[in-house]
């Protein structure tokens, strides 16, 4: 069941209804049973899995709780990891390392098979193993309780809004909120539907609608419908851009918004991460909530930046690498992840020798002119790394790449815009939705929504909400028409 | 050219017409008449209603013809898309002119 679907549309309803009906001390109960309902309607099969990390995770944090020997509560935490990454490392990299060891083995010309097991990847594993990760590290680390009640817990690796792409929630936020008494009340119903549209608008409008000229370049790549040259490489590059916001940051909105229609506020996962003006900034703006998680649980454990230049590289490498590898069980997102690295190692590297630079050039550092052209090249960087992110292999990673820089000769763009399929109706689309995304982000982003949650909205704001879901709906209808509509991309790490 | 193709090919450019028109009344009436009621209600509110109720009365209109119509369609979905954008674009901008917050 994916947020952009009739079955979403008439389950979300129901469960908030039940939700406000129920008393509040069996809530918990309808939730639960909500967000199993919900996962089993992707991969009922499935439930097991998360139903294993949930009790193994639960009961090892109570014998971390129980006990005070030191070494009896190291070895309930490697129990809870191994258990949870185990599972994890099992059905997400499992073919990914045989296949890798398989042709090792043919390099050196030893008599091997190949072998890989039919295995389905669990939606939303990688989120939820870390939230349960999060939790025992946590009551091992002594900075929360362990949680009594089995009940809150379960719903706490499960609940529905987030499950299955985040954000990847901490326990002392989410847990207190699943208890408390969340009375209905207009300001956070009015919030909540506001983002859930801004989510689908995401969604729907602009990555759904952009992701058929993005497949154009990338899916035909050695094929007869193969429109690879220069010009389509970047442009579809910057689309995909822009489609992998709107779906991921689109999946968050309407997430945070199921949430605040209860009365419980998710953490943010996004904050303009296009605006960013250097890439560690960037990675402050995106995904916020994997990179906490990944600053907290990791790069502050090997040592973060209290150690000498080298270490201090070292841990933002691994760091970056576990992040790629996190995403996905292919070379590409291994690459991605080590560029990203690599651009914070030399960010780093090179900043006092640019901002010299700037002094000697007698050019304020912090006046618009450097802050633009840091957000654009910010941007062209992280683009770079997309090509790597949306490569359906390394060895079309190979053909793109080579095709950026050596397909420029003899293109003409009308042609090229024609191969993907890019019609003068879409390119005024897409340039009238992006327009109104930067109106709507922005909108959540500054004091608009605690003015209007206060006021409530003026009839204008609601005139032009209306105009919005009326666009939702014309493109809804059009994705319908044309067999289109799509998953969300993050539900596939 | 009969009277419904000449229709039919300018139908989006009287659409897009309707839609500047209708918000950039909308926007002169909020400059010009702020706090200016009649009734209960302020003109610039009674304005965008209309707004909103023009818009409503022809895309629902235009949706349902060319939902069960997709032959005779007069207007493509992706033309009405383009309309309904462009209509929520200028709203947004309009609505937060002259915001408290901004």
């Amino acid at each position: 069941m994916v947020f952009n679907s009739i079955a979403f549309l008439i389950f979300f309803p129901i469960v908030l209804l039940l939700y406000r009906v129920i008393p509040v001390k069996y809530r918990w109960i309808m939730l639960l049973a909500a967000s199993y309902y919900f996962y089993c309607s992707w991969q009922a099969d499935l439930l097991y899995l998360i139903l294993f990390t949930t009790v193994v995770s639960y009961l090892c944090s109570h014998g971390i709780a129980k006990t005070n020997d030191p070494k009896k509560k190291k070895l309930y935490l490697i129990i809870a990891l191994v258990a949870s990454l185990s599972v994890l490392f099992f059905f997400k990299y499992f073919n990914f390392l045989s296949e890798n060891v398989v042709n090792l083995l043919k390099l050196f010309a030893l008599p091997v098979s190949d072998f890989s097991l039919k295995l389905i990847l669990p939606v939303g594993i990688s989120f939820y193993t870390f939230q349960t990760l999060s939790y025992v590290i946590d009551v091992y680390r002594g900075n929360i309780e362990a949680e009594k009640h089995f009940g809150y817990y379960a719903l706490y690796v499960s609940y529905f809004p987030q499950l299955v792409a985040g954000p990847i929630e901490r326990p002392e936020n989410l847990i207190p909120q699943l208890k408390t008494d969340n009375k209905f009340n207009v300001a956070d119903s009015t919030v909540g539907l506001k983002m859930m549209m801004v989510g689908f608008f995401k969604k729907i409008v602009i990555a759904d609608q952009l992701s058929k000229y993005v497949n154009a370049v990338y899916n035909n790549l050695g094929t007869d419908a193969d429109c690879a040259n220069g010009f389509t490489v970047v442009l579809a590059t910057v689309l995909f851009a822009v489609q992998i916001y709107c779906d991921f940051s689109g999946y968050t909105d309407i997430a945070i918004g199921c949430a605040r229609c209860m009365g419980i506020k998710l953490m943010q996962n996004f904050n303009d991460p296009y605006s960013a003006t250097n890439i560690k900034t960037f990675w402050r703006r995106w995904h916020i909530s994997l990179t906490s998680w990944f600053t907290d649980y990791v790069y502050i454990p090997l040592g973060g930046s209290r150690c000498s230049k080298a270490r201090h590289y070292l841990n933002i490498m691994i760091v970056f690498l576990l992040s790629g590898i996190w995403h996905g069980a292919a070379w590409t997102f291994i690459l991605w992840g080590v560029v990203h690295g690599l651009y914070q190692i030399i960010g780093d590297i090179t900043s006092k020798p640019r901002s010299a630079m700037w002094k000697k050039l007698n050019v304020d550092e912090k006046g618009p002119f450097v802050t633009w052209l840091r957000r654009i090249l910010t941007f062209c960087l992280v683009c770079f790394a997309w090509i790597m992110f949306r490569a359906n292999s390394i060895s079309d990673l190979g053909k793109l790449i080579s095709t950026l820089f050596t397909g420029w000769g003899g293109l003409s763009i009308s042609a090229s815009l024609d191969s993907m399929g890019l019609s003068l109706t879409g390119i005024i689309i897409t340039i009238l939705s992006i327009i109104l995304l930067k109106i709507l982000d922005e909108q959540i982003e500054t004091k608009a929504v605690p003015t209007e949650a206060g006021k409530g909205l003026s009839v204008e704001r609601a005139n032009a909400y209306v105009f919005v879901c009326w666009a939702i709906a014309i493109a809804w209808l059009i994705l319908l028409r044309n067999n289109e509509a799509s998953s969300f991309i993050y539900f596939q790490f | 050219m009969n009277e419904l193709t000449i229709f039919k090919s300018s139908l989006f450019l009287i659409l897009v017409l309707v839609t500047v028109l209708l918000n950039t009344v909308c926007f002169i009436v909020k400059m010009t008449m702020k706090g200016k009621k009649v009734g209960r209600f302020e003109i610039s509110d009674i304005i965008s209603v209309v707004n909103m109720i023009v818009h409503a009365v022809i895309f629902f209109g235009l949706l349902l013809y060319t939902v069960f119509e997709p032959n005779g369609s007069l207007i493509s979905e992706e033309e009405l898309l383009i309309v309904m954008l462009l209509s929520s674009v200028l709203s947004m901008l309009i609505s937060n002119t002259g915001r408290e917050d901004k």
